[in-house]
């Protein structure tokens, strides 16, 4: 694999250009593949929080009704 | 015993994920005519993999529900097919990302890629859906009617690729007589496969429990207003 | 015994929309108006307009008819007579089925009168032996509509974001009729065999029928 992200352009053939960009957008894939799992992992995260705090919040109100 | 299996399975999947990417990245040549993009294959097809046997697990669980009338089955209903949304959207992207390399384009109307972004909004908008209807039964059911109708199309989506001749490319993993993988290059799509199955088995599992949260906070607050 | 009530419900709608013309009129205007509007976003008197007339014509009938069958059930609400309906010894299923004849029978009469005015405003050319199979995929075609749109305007009937679930819900289930029915009409109109998308649409319409029949009972009563 032929990685050559920190080169000049202006010094870079046609083909090491098109190489280039291939693997820039493997590296993209790849890493739209993780963003997407690690935003949903936040997103189920924060969804929790929320939940146990309502669960919390709810709970207190029935053993405690007048507060 | 949930947390320890959660732990165990995220090691694993973890463990599993780091062996394939080194695989992927360091043992793997580049493709003939691809060049270093075809890596992308090693998660856009088992995303998508998951995303389908989601829909369809969620259409089994969706029946479940309407034989049983049990809201355990419409939770687990539910959390399977939100997971294989995001293992959907995953598949869209990597896929929309390598086309642009391959084709030239971001997207291509083809019927591969419309029935799958077909699919994408039809449970997209079971999501919606159930966030719209309040009482639980009701939601349920709508949701299950939902889940069976749009299954077919993700029925046609898995099998657009041998009935249309599309720009997609056709079958290549060897259960599906596609055999058109160098020997070495096949197995890290399997095992890749075996780390985000376990991955999203995890994440059902968390969304369960959300589910049993949700329906305890429902209960205690009928109990609240009824005091 | 199933028959005539199918006929008794789809008899009841057409008579009340008759007496008020509604919809009727409503989806008539606004096929018009959405025909309009196409013709700014492309030059309307080229020759490509051929190619994606099938198109034109089906996304026209997709949101006129719309408009028939979003009312279809939320305009038993009034009074009840939804619940004095499910509550008569007529089945889900007749009520279903009789309603989905009612809006197709509408739709259908839409599509009839909106045609010609399509026609004329592209200046499509017709033959005789274009009617036949034009007439064929407009049945099928609206049938499909109708079913999709039926079943979903029983299921959204009762919801409190109605108007924003329906159209989120109905197109994308509608997508795969629309393309089969889109690729034979732009196939039909240009003089060639319907092609493969007429399977397809036979299929869908099937498919979706059995389904539709199945799940209505559960949409309804539960």
């Amino acid at each position: 694999m032929k990685l050559i992200l920190f080169a000049g352009w202006h010094t870079l053939s046609d083909l090491e250009k098109r190489v280039n960009r291939n693997v820039q957008y493997m590296l993209l894939g790849l890493g739209a593949a993780w963003l997407i799992m690690f935003i949903y992992v936040i997103l189920i995260t924060l969804r929790e929080r929320k939940l146990r705090k309502e669960l919390d919040r709810v709970r207190r109100m029935v053993e405690q009704p007048n507060k | 015993m949930r947390e320890k299996i959660i732990v165990g399975l995220a090691l694993f999947a973890g463990a599993l994920l780091a062996w394939n990417m080194n695989t992927i990245f360091t043992a793997l040549p580049d493709e003939l005519n691809q060049g270093a993009i075809y890596r992308i294959i090693y998660f856009h097809v088992p995303a998508n993999i998951l995303g389908m046997l989601g829909f369809g697990l969620g259409m089994f669980l969706s029946i479940g529900y309407l034989v049983t009338k049990d809201l355990r089955y419409d939770a687990l209903a539910a959390s399977v097919t939100e997971v294989a949304l995001v293992f959907a959207s995953i598949g869209l992207a990597t896929g929309s990302i390598w086309a642009r390399i391959i084709w030239g384009v971001w997207w291509a109307w083809d019927v591969r890629l419309t029935s799958w972004l077909v699919c994408w909004l039809i449970f997209g908008g079971y999501l919606m859906l159930r966030r719209a209807v309040d009482e639980p039964n009701q939601r349920a059911r709508f949701a299950a009617v939902v889940s069976v109708l749009g299954s077919v199309n993700a029925y046609i989506s898995y099998k657009s690729i041998e009935w249309w001749n599309t720009q997609h490319p056709q079958p290549v993993l060897s259960i599906r007589n596609g055999g058109g993988m160098a020997q070495g290059m096949e197995a890290p799509i399997w095992w890749n496969l075996l780390a985000l199955a376990c991955f999203s088995t995890i994440l059902v599992m968390v969304r369960m429990r959300q589910e049993s949260f949700a329906r305890e906070i429902d209960t205690l607050r009928r109990m609240a207003h009824a005091q | 015994m199933f028959l005539r009530q199918v006929w008794t419900i789809a008899a009841k709608d057409l008579h009340s929309e008759l007496r008020t013309k509604d919809a009727w009129n409503a989806s008539i205007a606004f096929s018009v108006v959405i025909l309009l509007l196409f013709s700014f976003s492309f030059d309307p008197s080229s020759e490509q307009v051929r190619e994606f007339s099938g198109g034109l014509l089906w996304m026209t009938y997709a949101f006129a008819g719309a408009l028939v069958l979003n009312r279809s059930f939320a305009r038993e609400m009034q009074n009840d007579c939804l619940d004095a309906l499910i509550a008569s010894p007529v089945s889900s299923a007749a009520l279903f089925v009789g309603k989905s004849l009612a809006n197709f029978a509408l739709l259908f009469a839409v599509e009839l009168v909106s045609l010609p005015v399509f026609v004329l405003f592209y200046n499509l050319q017709w033959g005789a032996a274009q009617v036949g199979p034009m007439l064929l995929v407009l049945v099928m075609g609206t049938w499909a509509l109708t079913i999709i749109g039926t079943l979903f305007s029983a299921l959204t009937v009762n919801l409190r974001l109605r108007e924003l679930m329906l159209p989120t819900l109905v197109y994308p289930m509608m997508i795969p009729a629309l393309i089969a029915a889109i690729t034979v009409t732009t196939n039909v109109l240009a003089g060639s065999p319907p092609g493969l998308g007429i399977r397809l649409l036979a299929a869908f319409d099937i498919i979706f029928t059995l389904l539709a029949v199945v799940f209505v009972d559960t949409v309804l009563v539960g």
